[in-house]
C-alpha cells in the first residue's frame, strides 16, 4: 500500500487544529459569558459547542477514512467521510433553526435591545478571525486531498463567519440605536445556511447512494480508444467512497486471441486509467467481441 | 426483482399510525387526560416515520440510471438510520421520565378508558410490527425491519406502563413503576443501537456476512477442483442487493471466448446460490505471476 502517509497525517493535523480552535472559542465565550453575565455571549458559547461537536466528528472520520480495507470492509472506509459530511449538514440545520427561533422571538416580543460591552466586541471579532483562518486551512486541505469531511467542516466554519458578522452588525447598529437590524440580518443568514445545508447534504447523499461521479464514464471511454486490441467498452459503472473511485468496465476483445493477450491489454488499459484518475480501483470484465449480452447478467440490478 | 409491492406494507404502517392517533385523540376527548393527548402526539411521529419510509422505499425501487449505476437500493439505509434515531429519542424520553419519577414518586393516575385504548392500540401496533418484520426479513428490506422496530417501541412502552401499574398494585411500592420503565428504555435503546449500526455499516460498504461469504466460497471451490483459481474476492452489501467481484485465473492458452464462458458460468452459479447478487468477474492467465497480485485499494 503506497498511500501517501504524509497526506493522511496532514488531514488529521488540520482536523485536530479545528478541534482545538473550537475548544478555545467555546471555552473563552463560556468564561466571558459567565464573568459578564451576558446572555448573548452565553448563547454564542452554546453555538460554538455545536461547532466543537462538528469538528470532533470530522477529526474521527478523517482518522477512520484512510484505514486500509479489512475483512469487514472490502472496499475500505472512505464512505465515513461522506457520512461525516451528512452529520455536519444536520448540525448546521439545527444551528439555522435555532437562529431563526431566536430572531423570530426577538422580533415578535419586540425585545430587540441587546447589551453591548467591550467584551462583546472582543469575543465576536476574535471568533471571526479564528473561523476565517480555520475555514481557509480546512478548505485548502480538503481540495488537495479530495476530502469531503474536511470540506464540510470548512463550510461549517465559514457559515460561522457569516453569523458572527451578523452579531457584529447588530452590535454596531445597537450602538447607533437601530435595534431591528440584528434579528433581520440573522434571518437572512439562517436562510443562507439552509441553502448551504441543501448543497452539502445533496453531495453527501449522492455519494452514500453510490451515485455516479459526473465525468468518469467519458474519460474512460476516451482512454479505451487509445488501447490497441480493445474493440469496444460498455457498461462503465463508477461510484465513490470518500476520495476513492471504484470503476467497473466491460471490454470486448478478439474472441480467438489468447487469455495472455487479453490480460496484457486489460492491464495496459488499467494502467492508463490509473494515470488519468487518481485513487481509483478498476475492475475489468473481458468479453469476446461477438458476445451477445446475457439478459440474466443484468437481472440482479433490475 | 420488482420490489414495488413492498410499499403496501408501509401503507399498513400508515393505517396503524392513523388508527392509533384517532383512538387516542378520541379517548382524550372523552376523558380529558393529558397523558392520552401526549400519547396521540407521539403517534404522529410514527406517522411521519412511516411516510419517510414510504418515500425512501419509493426511491430504493427505482431502476439503475445514468446517475446511479449501482441502483438506488441504499436509500433504504437513510430511512432505517432516521428510524433508529427516532427510536433512540423515544428511549431517552422514557428513561428521563423514569428517573424523574424515581426521584419524585407520584401516585399513578387512574387509567380506566385510557388503559382500554392503550391496550387496543398496542395490539394493533404489535400485529402490524409482526407483519412488517417478517416481510422485512423475507424480502431483505431494512426499511421495513426498522419501521417494525419503531412500532414495537410503542408496544414496549405500553407494556411498561401496564406492567408498572400491575407491579405497583401487587407490591404497593411506587418506585417499581419507574424501575420497570427504565429497564424497558434500556431495551429499546439496544434495538436503536443495532438498527443505527446496521444502517451506518451499510452506508460504509460493509462486506457480506461470513455465512454469505462461505456460500460464495463453496461455489468457487467447485471450480477449484477443475483447476481454476480465484483471488481478490470483494463483497459488499447494498441494502437488498449483494455485490460480489472476483478475479478468475484460468490457463493462459485459453481463448478469450472460452475463458469468458467459464466466467459467465461462475457468475451464474453465484447468482443462483445467493439471490439478488450482482457478480462481476475479471479473467486472468494463471501462469502470469502479476495476475495473483492483489491490487491494494489505494495506489
Amino acid at each position: 500500500m503506497s498511500l501517501d502517509h504524509s497526506a493522511v497525517h496532514e488531514k488529521k493535523r488540520v482536523a485536530l487544529f479545528s478541534v482545538m480552535a473550537a475548544v478555545f472559542l467555546t471555552g473563552s465565550k463560556l468564561l466571558i459569558g459567565l464573568l459578564t453575565g451576558s446572555l448573548g455571549i452565553l448563547s454564542e458559547a452554546l453555538h460554538s459547542c455545536l461547532d466543537l461537536v462538528a469538528a470532533i466528528i470530522t477529526y474521527f472520520s478523517v482518522r477512520i477514512s484512510d484505514k486500509p480495507a479489512d475483512s469487514d470492509h472490502h472496499f475500505g472506509h472512505g464512505k465515513v467521510e461522506n457520512l461525516s459530511a451528512l452529520m455536519e449538514t444536520f448540525l448546521l440545520l439545527i444551528t439555522s433553526v435555532w437562529i431563526i427561533h431566536e430572531a423570530a422571538h426577538r422580533l415578535m416580543t419586540g425585545n430587540v435591545k441587546i447589551e453591548v460591552t467591550v467584551w462583546s466586541y472582543i469575543v465576536v471579532i476574535s471568533s471571526i478571525a479564528v473561523d476565517f483562518s480555520r475555514s481557509r486551512a480546512l478548505m485548502k486541505a480538503a481540495k488537495i486531498h479530495n476530502s469531503q469531511a474536511l470540506e464540510a467542516d470548512a463550510i461549517h466554519f465559514s457559515t460561522d463567519i457569516w453569523s458572527s458578522s451578523v452579531v457584529l452588525l447588530g452590535l454596531v447598529c445597537s450602538n447607533f440605536g437601530f435595534y431591528y437590524a440584528d434579528p433581520v440580518a440573522a434571518l437572512f443568514v439562517a436562510l443562507i445556511v439552509i441553502y448551504v445545508c441543501f448543497i452539502l447534504g445533496k453531495k453527501a447523499v449522492d455519494v452514500l447512494l453510490d451515485g455516479a461521479p459526473a465525468d468518469y464514464v467519458e474519460v474512460v471511454e476516451k482512454i479505451a480508444e487509445n488501447v490497441r486490441g480493445l474493440t469496444s467498452v460498455h457498461d462503465i459503472k463508477a461510484r465513490m467512497a470518500g476520495a476513492d473511485v471504484f470503476l467497473e468496465v466491460c471490454v470486448h476483445l478478439n474472441p480467438s486471441s489468447t487469455l495472455e493477450e487479453a490480460h496484457r491489454i486489460s492491464h495496459e488499459f488499467e494502467k492508463l486509467i490509473h494515470e488519468k484518475i487518481s485513487r481509483c480501483r478498476v475492475h475489468i470484465h473481458q468479453e469476446p467481441e461477438e458476445c451477445i449480452p446475457d439478459p440474466e447478467k443484468t437481472e440482479g440490478l433490475l | 426483482m420488482n420490489r414495488s409491492f413492498l410499499t403496501r406494507y408501509i401503507w399498513l404502517s400508515i393505517a396503524a399510525a392513523l388508527t392509533t392517533i384517532i383512538l387516542k385523540t378520541g379517548a382524550w376527548y372523552m376523558t380529558g387526560s393529558v397523558g392520552l393527548l401526549s400519547d396521540a402526539l407521539e403517534s404522529i411521529i410514527n406517522l411521519l416515520a412511516a411516510l419517510m419510509a414510504m418515500a425512501m422505499l419509493r426511491i430504493a425501487i427505482l431502476p439503475p440510471d445514468k446517475n446511479h449505476e449501482f441502483g438506488h437500493g441504499k436509500a433504504e439505509y437513510f430511512s432505517s438510520f432516521v428510524e433508529g434515531l427516532l427510536i433512540m429519542f423515544a428511549a431517552a424520553c422514557i428513561a428521563y421520565t423514569a428517573v424523574e419519577r424515581f426521584l419524585n414518586p407520584q401516585p399513578l393516575e387512574k387509567l380506566g378508558i385510557g388503559l382500554f385504548v392503550s391496550v387496543i392500540a398496542t395490539i394493533i401496533n404489535f400485529i402490524v410490527a409482526g407483519i412488517l418484520l417478517s416481510a422485512g426479513k423475507k424480502y431483505r428490506s431494512i426499511t421495513l425491519e426498522a419501521d417494525s422496530h419503531h412500532l414495537m417501541t410503542d408496544v414496549w412502552t405500553s407494556v411498561a406502563v401496564i406492567g408498572g401499574v400491575g407491579a405497583v398494585g401487587l407490591t404497593g411500592w411506587l418506585k417499581l413503576d419507574s424501575i420497570v420503565a427504565f429497564a424497558v428504555a434500556m431495551n429499546i435503546l439496544r434495538t436503536a443501537y443495532k438498527i443505527i449500526r446496521r444502517s451506518v455499516e451499510g452506508l460504509m460498504d460493509a462486506s457480506l456476512s461470513p455465512q454469505e461469504q462461505e456460500t460464495i466460497e463453496s461455489v468457487l471451490s467447485g471450480y477449484r477442483k477443475q483447476g481454476i483459481q480465484f483471488h481478490a474476492l470483494l463483497t459488499r452489501q447494498g441494502a437488498s442487493r449483494r455485490f460480489v467481484s472476483v478475479h478468475v485465473l484460468v490457463p493462459g492458452n485459453f481463448s478469450v471466448h472460452d475463458a469468458h464462458h467459464i466466467a459467465e458460468n461462475i457468475e451464474k452459479d453465484i447468482r443462483n446460490a445467493l439471490r439478488d447478487t450482482v457478480v462481476f468477474t475479471h479473467i486472468e492467465p494463471v501462469e502470469d505471476e502479476i495476475s495473483l497480485d492483489d491490487i491494494p485499494l489505494d495506489r
